[in-house]
């Protein structure tokens, strides 16, 4: 090789550690597995209604309160972004929750749909907060109101969308916060039960604390000397093997929510939509 | 909940996106997204000549531990293509060879990665670049 390339002191001793020659590198044996480790299985948005609709399940309890716990935060959400006060926001939550949730109703709707339960959920929020405004008013309702049609119910009906759709975003963000918390915890399990503490404390410390709370990414040489690894290379590396972890997890748990077999890049993509410029 | 965390809610919805649509390479975007701060995917990074010569040592070793501890055959093979390809990018654009592999094991790995249907075509201009180097020179 001519004179003018240099190797790095450094390069040299990276290399002296190498095992075997460079084309050698190029062939990787067959028969190794080649899947990543599966995301851990979890019940899935439609098995867990459908144990909630069977009344003999032994779970059927539990299911209850996991999908009232992932949901409610999102419903909540929607109706307190709908121009509620917290203690009404409270009432129709827990209202919509026992009488329409887990009333059998949506619940039953959504096994037979097996539709999109995002809009599913969303649309029976709005239907009954509509049945909610219509009882109110039913009660108040006075000639002086003005006819339909007239530019006042217009205007009023424009600023209903406008809160309408104030409050589907609301929605959207509570849903996907919750998805990408449940992720978290599911691969933070994950990885730890495989014995990858360390690749979740990377991850969790570069990527997904500054994403989530705008938290300093930790610098690589004070994650390496924490786990002990070999610098950048290594710390790099077990970064990705617990983001595509957790990715697949998220992805898994947005396919969980579609009927079965449907591309989940429209959910996605209306899903980041949903969270603004 | 601010827009600023509205905003970094996007990022782990486009690793689901990036997971369901390019597996395959999304490993290695991530792995130089997360080492060099400035590049944002691993065809730029290793095709381009403002990549530094520090950039492509790195982009190297990077690669190299992926080689090694890749979770998946396929992650292995990726990684030992870019290690081959970095050494490649540093030697195009910087004149410099960064491995004490022989001059006869560089021409062979090259002469593969130029021939791999797998890696995208900026790649294999680069192991074709180096490779018309290398035979300039003898």
């Amino acid at each position: 090789m001519a004179e003018k390339h240099t190797i790095s002191d450094k390069d040299q001793i990276q290399e002296a550690s190498q095992e075997r020659p460079l084309d050698d590198w190029l062939k990787i044996p067959e028969g190794e597995g080649d899947q990543p480790a599966n995301p851990s299985t979890t019940a899935t948005c439609w098995t867990m209604i459908g144990d909630a609709l069977n009344e003999n399940s032994p779970t059927t309890k539990g299911s209850r309160e996991e999908l009232t716990r992932r949901y409610w935060p999102a419903i909540f959400a929607f109706i307190r972004a709908s121009g509620r006060s917290v203690a009404v926001a409270e009432d129709l939550t827990q209202g919509f929750i026992c009488d329409v949730f887990l009333g059998r109703d949506l619940l039953s709707k959504a096994e037979e749909a097996r539709g999109r339960f995002r809009s599913l959920l969303l649309s029976s929020v709005r239907n009954y907060l509509a049945d909610d405004y219509r009882k109110q008013t039913t009660k108040r309702r006075s000639p002086e109101s003005g006819p339909p049609g007239s530019l006042d119910a217009h205007y009023a009906m424009e600023m209903a969308d406008q809160a309408n759709l104030t409050a589907e975003s609301a929605f959207n963000i509570r849903w996907i916060d919750e998805l990408i918390l449940r992720s978290s915890e599911e691969t933070k399990a994950a990885l730890i039960a495989n014995g990858q503490g360390a690749h979740w404390d990377i991850f969790k410390h570069r990527v997904l604390d500054p994403c989530l709370t705008g938290a300093k990414p930790v610098p690589h040489e004070e994650l390496s000397a924490k786990w002990n690894l070999n610098g950048l290379p290594q710390v790099s590396n077990y970064l990705v093997t617990a983001k595509r972890r957790f990715a697949r997890t998220l992805l898994l748990n947005v396919r969980d929510t579609l009927p079965e077999n449907q591309d989940p890049s429209l959910e996605l993509r209306e899903l980041f939509k949903a969270l603004g410029n | 909940m601010n827009d600023s965390t509205q905003t970094g809610m996007k990022q782990p919805i486009e690793w689901a996106m990036e997971t369901d649509v390019d597996p395959f390479f999304m490993l290695a975007n991530w792995l130089v997204r997360d080492a060099l701060e400035e590049k944002t995917d691993a065809v730029t990074a290793l095709t381009s000549a403002e990549t530094t010569l520090d950039e492509f040592r790195t982009l190297k070793r990077v690669f190299k531990q992926l080689r090694v501890q890749g979770e998946t055959v396929s992650d292995r093979r990726l990684g030992a293509r870019l290690y081959a390809i970095s050494i490649a990018g540093a030697f195009v654009f910087h004149d410099r060879i960064i491995t004490t592999q022989s001059r006869e094991r560089l021409i062979r790995a090259f002469t593969d990665l130029r021939n791999d249907t797998q890696l995208p075509g900026p790649l294999h201009a680069v192991a074709e670049r180096a490779l018309e180097r290398m035979s300039r020179e003898d």
